[in-house]
């Protein structure tokens, strides 16, 4: 495969079959799945020593856990024996991973601590060979927990470079408080792009476009694959919507109570995007299952000392996204809907060419935090010689 | 007081029971065929419309995928779904469990009922959706029976594709 015929004239057009080739969709696994930080959970999921939280990096189960000394740490959630997971569930507490096949039983370190008549195995079998193995590069940026498979993977912070000032305003002091889920049939890109694409709201968001929050902003390349699109909050029109719907402004929802100067989509790079939209803000972790399908998770976050009026407010507005969503909707439909039109091998190229590619920063309806993904996204292909 | 005492001491609930089960039923077949504002005559006035997935609940979460108190809001729900939302036209399907009934006084009464949800697409694939459980608080209102609320437990708590009203 020839990854320079897969981006062209800086991001502004990308080739169809990024979207649908599962050498390309093996080839991120390896070259960005495998290197790249990725999310795994909130420090809100882990507050008491034995909390686990269980998820994948590039296909490979994890465990993350706080252990006795209250460490964050993240293993393969693989037993050593013969390989069943040991932790099941989503999310719980233990004081230890015992495996269900045999009983392996591991302490929240990872050490080997139990093994039923260990003298089957010879007078060298050595526990210590055999404890959970750890992902080495763990780190956390406010309550945001990450993992990456690449022992030698750049300091978090340094990836993060300059979305860190976004990442506080939007999630310091925040915890879970729901999480909603989705697989949808399309490809893992086209969810991302959606949301650093700040072209499509008027248009596909029928709902957004009568209640009128959306105006104008800008689409900005933060470096190293993230962007951002941010534009001034404004009044809900709301005559529109209420013709729709027959109701008052009073049963509104989709305003904002709390102050803040901007409405903001931060997107990075690989698979997470933290919009913060009116008072509701959420993580959505997007995961590659195969070329053409995603799992989408959405962790919705509330203030650590919301008021019991300003936590409900958030919820309901939490509604927006998801399979359930009042704008969810729409983004869950378009990745499907672009999977199959992608299928016309015929065409070659897609078009991400909106304003001017030279500049880091352009019109809300531009595309510079799209292309920011494409530019990050060849260049870590190239790396590992695609 | 049993179960079977109750219903006794509400002399003739045979009618009632018979009622809700045709209301249970009639909600569902609302749903699969569109008719949204016929659904909602189904709530009484301060009907409540809850959704939320078995996940959330277990996790101690607030969060609900649906939450819409009173007619108002559920009218307004309505009016997104059908207005603005950009989803694939497709049929759904219903299939319920029988009715757990108990009567908790004359006009009103508490019911359990399992479900599954088929969707079929435009593309004529069909395919399990949702699975999961009503817990319905019923009332008689000027004899009639209605749905005060709804309280839909999601077994599936990954959906896939979307998920308007269940």
């Amino acid at each position: 495969m020839q990854t320079s015929e897969l981006v062209r004239d800086n991001a502004r057009f990308v080739n169809r079959s990024v979207y649908r080739d599962q050498e390309i969709f093996e080839l991120e696994q390896r070259a960005i799945f495998s290197r790249s930080w990725i999310y795994v959970a909130h420090e809100s999921e882990l507050r008491k020593p034995g909390d686990f939280r269980t998820t994948t990096i590039a296909g490979q189960p994890v465990v993350a856990v706080r252990d006795k000394e209250e460490r964050v740490r993240v293993f393969f959630n693989t037993c050593t024996h013969r390989g069943a997971v040991v932790a099941r569930t989503p999310r719980g507490n233990c004081r230890a991973f015992q495996c269900m096949y045999h009983a392996w039983t591991y302490d929240l370190s990872g050490k080997l601590i139990g093994v039923p008549r260990p003298e089957g195995y010879g007078p060298d079998f050595n526990r210590g060979d055999y404890g959970l193995r750890e992902v080495k590069s763990v780190a956390t940026f406010c309550g945001l927990i990450f993992a990456s498979l690449d022992p030698h993977a750049e300091a978090l912070e340094t990836f993060l470079g300059r979305t860190r000032e976004y990442i506080r305003e939007a999630c310091e002091g925040r915890v879970i408080t729901g999480v909603n889920k989705t697989i949808f049939n399309g490809n893992w890109k086209i969810y991302r792009e959606n949301f650093a694409d700040g072209y499509h709201p008027n248009y596909l968001h029928k709902l957004l476009a009568a209640i009128g929050t959306y105006a104008e902003g800008s689409s900005i390349d933060l470096g190293a694959g993230h962007g951002l699109l941010e534009w001034a909050e404004i009044a809900p029109k709301t005559d529109k919507y209420r013709a729709a719907t027959d109701k008052t402004a009073d049963a509104n929802i989709w305003i904002a109570r709390l102050p803040k100067d901007k409405e903001r989509v931060l997107t990075l790079f690989p698979n997470l995007s933290i919009p913060w939209i009116l008072d509701a803000v959420s993580i959505h972790v997007i995961t590659p299952l195969s070329p053409e399908r995603t799992l989408l998770e959405i962790y919705l976050l509330g203030g650590e000392r919301d008021t019991p009026e300003i936590k409900q407010w958030r919820l309901a507005q939490s509604m927006m996204w998801g399979p359930a969503g009042a704008v969810g909707v729409d983004d869950i439909e378009v990745p499907k809907e672009c999977q199959r039109g992608l299928r016309a091998t015929e065409l070659t190229w897609v078009n991400l060419a909106r304003g001017n590619a030279a500049l880091d920063r352009g019109d809300l309806e531009d595309e510079q935090a799209v292309r920011a993904f494409y530019k990050e996204w060849i260049q870590r292909l190239d790396a590992v010689g695609g | 007081m049993a179960v079977e005492e109750k219903v006794r001491s509400f002399g003739p609930v045979a009618g009632a029971r018979d009622a809700i089960v045709e209301l249970i039923n009639r909600s569902c077949r609302f749903l699969d065929q569109n008719r949204f504002e016929n659904w909602l005559e189904l709530f009484a006035d301060q009907g409540r419309y809850r959704v939320q997935t078995a996940e959330n609940v277990d996790a101690g979460y607030d969060f609900n995928l649906i939450l819409l108190e009173g007619k108002a809001q559920m009218a307004e729900w309505i009016g997104v779904i059908t207005n603005f939302h950009q989803a694939e036209p497709s049929r759904t399907i219903h299939v319920l469990s029988g009715q757990d009934i108990e009567f908790i006084g004359e006009d009103e009464a508490l019911s359990w009922t399992g479900f599954a949800a088929f969707r079929t697409a435009t593309d004529g694939i069909s395919q399990l959706f949702c699975v999961g459980e009503y817990h319905d608080k019923l009332v008689r209102v000027a004899a009639r029976w209605l749905i005060q609320s709804r309280e839909v437990l999601l077994h599936t708590s990954t959906v896939t594709g979307i998920l308007q009203v269940i």
